[in-house]
């Protein structure tokens, strides 16, 4: 009986041990309302796995500048909904100073915070877009209307929508068949939030996969194929695949091809808001507490919008010779500049809230233009 | 005075060595009852749901309310979807909860596994026990169970971008999914044929040399002895290698999530993609599943029937094990 104690003592210690209480620095006893308890010296970035990468390469280049070389930066990646949790949560010991998101924050989440006394400043930092890419030799889907791609992946498709024809008349009569992501990424919420018109309701029968080298392959390999991932792996994958150009219409059978007005899936057509309605604002949200007491956290926020941060020239890792700007070398597109100006604005006004939380649960597709406007609104 | 000593240092001892068996026990009950807990709450999934005041506090629970309004306070119809319903989509907003489609693909990825695992296995283990010359097998054993070693993410890419382009490029085309269960499996009986080699060769090897006098003895050639007398003599011991090469097989996540896929079909076709169970819950890992959610219930349930599946091998492989052996006296 006593060596049944003792393991089950032994087993409490041990289980103890591993708990957070044991790795994590205990919370100083001043940690303000609704701060973090990260010590000076340290940024705590959480997050969606869509803006990890940007912050990332931002926060490599600024541990290489005068104000940021003895600051300790870690990027996590929970996820929106994870990091958001972490960000907003009731215990200052396990919240971060940012949080990275590829949506605006949800009102349950916003109401989380508020609980918590979390107050936060929304900072937009780039737009990604999502490509639907056929085969090279595919001659006949050049051009695909939203009400078309509803067609292909809503759920009810499932089994039914097998063949081209079936979405357009005009289309041969040949196999279908269909790869995407997973229902863990981020990209197949804001593809099925923005196409189908509820976050991950889609078909189930296509081959799914978190590598976007497998979408890649599959569509390479096969005529018929669809496919979409983020713009990034179209530009990286030129020639092996092809971007489908997407109209905006809600429209299915079209009388005939010339009907589909579509735009190219380019960094252009996204910076410029003609590539619609597959692109999506990432955000960067600062702890407005941390802001005010460690001034690492302002002025990583500086570097990160600053134009030595996101838009600093960087070597193309697309054709190594040229040079591109760090955030298309991440494989997303800035926005405009008076964006980031306006972004500053906000921050050093201590704007908190979000701009987008009064258009009740906002679309993954705002436009750059809806951007801009919320924040002239904002911070002028 | 020394002898109390002693007998005090024994008793140390003793209980150290108690204290090192009860350590896996605890654990391995602690497992066990997460996993009960954990999936007793999925299964329970349709009763909190008929709670007000829960499914207004937690978004996922109304979530889960809204898509399957048919399941809310009905446990049994769940329990009933889980075992006997072909579409398994807990991660979509049109959510399904019918396991059959990983099981089978978990089936059919293990048994090619065990199909290109268990012949050249035992031909193998043959050659070496029996034809094979003690230096030759000195060296050729090593060699073989390299390849358990081999990080099975490497297997992974290896069956992604080696085997399957190969086998769509001379043998299926386009008929072959990019993912598949084929090239999964075939891998994985790579990775599991160490297992089946080296343990049946330790079996037969074991068998007495008697055994193979008498029998050469009686006249009989060097492959009469291997398969009619060192084979059925050993027969125990290499039922319980293929079984304990099987729970591997099934248990085997990082080959079968990168070259079998990730979508849960309701085939037996082997060139399709499919979804296994471990393949399933490193989906969910992988990504931002909250704590407590739906989708968080999901995986301990389907963990839970895959803690099943290799008890229920483990048992078998134990039966077979006490029934054929051999007591050589």
């Amino acid at each position: 009986m006593g060596v049944v104690r003792l393991a089950v003592l032994a087993l409490v210690l041990a289980v103890a041990g591993c708990g957070p209480t044991g790795l994590r620095r205990a919370a100083p006893a001043d940690v303000p309302p609704g701060g973090t308890a990260s010590p000076p010296g340290t940024i705590v970035i959480d997050g969606s796995s869509t803006v990890a990468p940007l912050t990332g390469a931002v926060a490599e280049e600024f541990r290489k500048t005068s104000q940021g070389r003895d600051v300790r930066v870690t990027v996590g990646v929970s996820g929106t909904g994870g990091g958001f949790k972490k960000f907003c949560a009731a215990s200052a010991t396990s919240r971060t100073d940012f949080q990275g998101a590829s949506r605006p924050i949800r009102a349950e989440e916003d109401e989380a915070c508020r609980r918590n006394q979390v107050a936060y400043i929304e900072i937009p930092v780039a737009i990604d877009g999502l490509a639907v890419v056929v085969h090279p030799q595919n001659t006949w889907a050049r051009c695909l209307t939203v009400g078309e791609l509803r067609r292909i992946w809503e759920p009810g498709a499932e089994g039914r929508v097998t063949s081209w024809k079936q979405v357009r008349r005009t289309f041969p009569d040949r196999p279908l068949r269909l790869a995407g992501p997973g229902a863990d990424s981020g990209t197949f919420d804001s593809f099925t939030e923005i196409v189908v018109g509820t976050a991950k309701a889609s078909r189930g029968d296509y081959q799914a996969s978190e590598d976007d080298n497998v979408i890649v392959q599959f569509v390479q390999r096969d005529v018929g194929a669809l496919g979409y991932f983020g713009l990034a792996y179209l530009e990286e994958n030129v020639g092996r695949v092809k971007g489908v150009a997407i109209d905006p219409a809600d429209e299915v059978d079209l009388a005939s091809d010339a009907d589909c007005r579509g735009v190219e899936p380019t960094f252009d057509a996204i910076l410029s808001g003609r590539y619609r309605p597959l692109t999506r604002p990432l955000f960067l949200y600062a702890n407005r507490v941390s802001a005010q007491i460690k001034p690492e956290v302002g002025e990583f926020v500086d570097y990160y919008i600053g134009p030595d941060g996101l838009r600093a020239r960087v070597p193309d890792p697309r054709s190594p010779a040229s040079e591109t700007k760090l955030v298309r070398a991440v494989g997303y597109v800035e926005f405009p500049d008076e964006i980031y100006d306006l972004g500053r604005r906000c921050f050093d006004a201590g704007v908190v809230g979000t701009a987008f939380q009064d258009r009740g649960q906002p679309a993954g597709s705002a436009t750059v233009g809806d951007v801009v406007r919320e924040y002239r609104r904002r911070c002028r | 005075m020394t002898r109390k000593k002693r007998r005090v240092g024994e008793r140390l001892i003793e209980s150290g060595l108690a204290v090192c068996g009860l350590w896996s026990i605890l654990i391995t009950l602690s497992i066990v009852g997460v996993l009960l807990f954990e999936t007793v709450a999925f299964f329970r999934l349709p009763i909190e749901a008929t709670n007000p005041e829960i499914v207004s506090r937690r978004a996922d629970l109304q979530r889960f309310a809204e898509a399957r309004p048919d399941l809310v306070g009905r446990p049994l119809a769940l329990v009933r979807e889980f075992f006997t319903e072909t579409t398994w989509s807990p991660l979509f907003s049109n959510k399904r909860f019918g396991i059959l489609p990983l099981v089978a693909g978990t089936v059919l990825t293990s048994l090619i596994a065990l199909l290109v695992a268990v012949p050249i296995g035992l031909l193998a283990a043959t050659y070496l026990s029996e034809f094979a010359s003690a230096r030759t097998r000195a060296r050729v054993k090593p060699v073989l169970e390299i390849l358990a070693g081999v990080p099975t993410i490497v297997y992974g890419y290896f069956a992604l971008t080696f085997v399957t382009p190969l086998l769509q490029d001379y043998v299926f085309g386009q008929a072959m999914a990019g993912q598949n269960a084929l090239s999964a499996g075939l891998v994985m009986g790579v990775m599991i044929l160490p297992l089946v080699a080296s343990l049946s060769e330790d079996v037969m090897r074991a068998v007495p040399v008697d055994l193979r006098h008498g029998a050469y003895a009686l006249g009989a050639t060097r492959m009469e002895v291997a398969v009619r007398v060192v084979l059925p003599a050993a027969l125990s011991g290499i039922a319980a290698a293929c079984i304990l090469a099987l729970s591997r097989a099934v248990g085997e996540t990082m080959i079968v999530a990168l070259a079998a896929g990730q979508t849960p079909n309701w085939t037996f076709n082997p060139l399709e993609t499919v979804s296994t169970i471990t393949a399933f819950i490193v989906q969910v890992s992988l990504g931002d599943t909250p704590y407590g959610s739906v989708e968080y219930r999901t995986l301990f349930a389907v963990g839970m029937v895959l803690f099943l599946m290799t008890l229920a091998m483990n048992i078998v492989s134990y039966r077979i094990v006490r029934r054929f052996q051999e007591v050589y006296l």
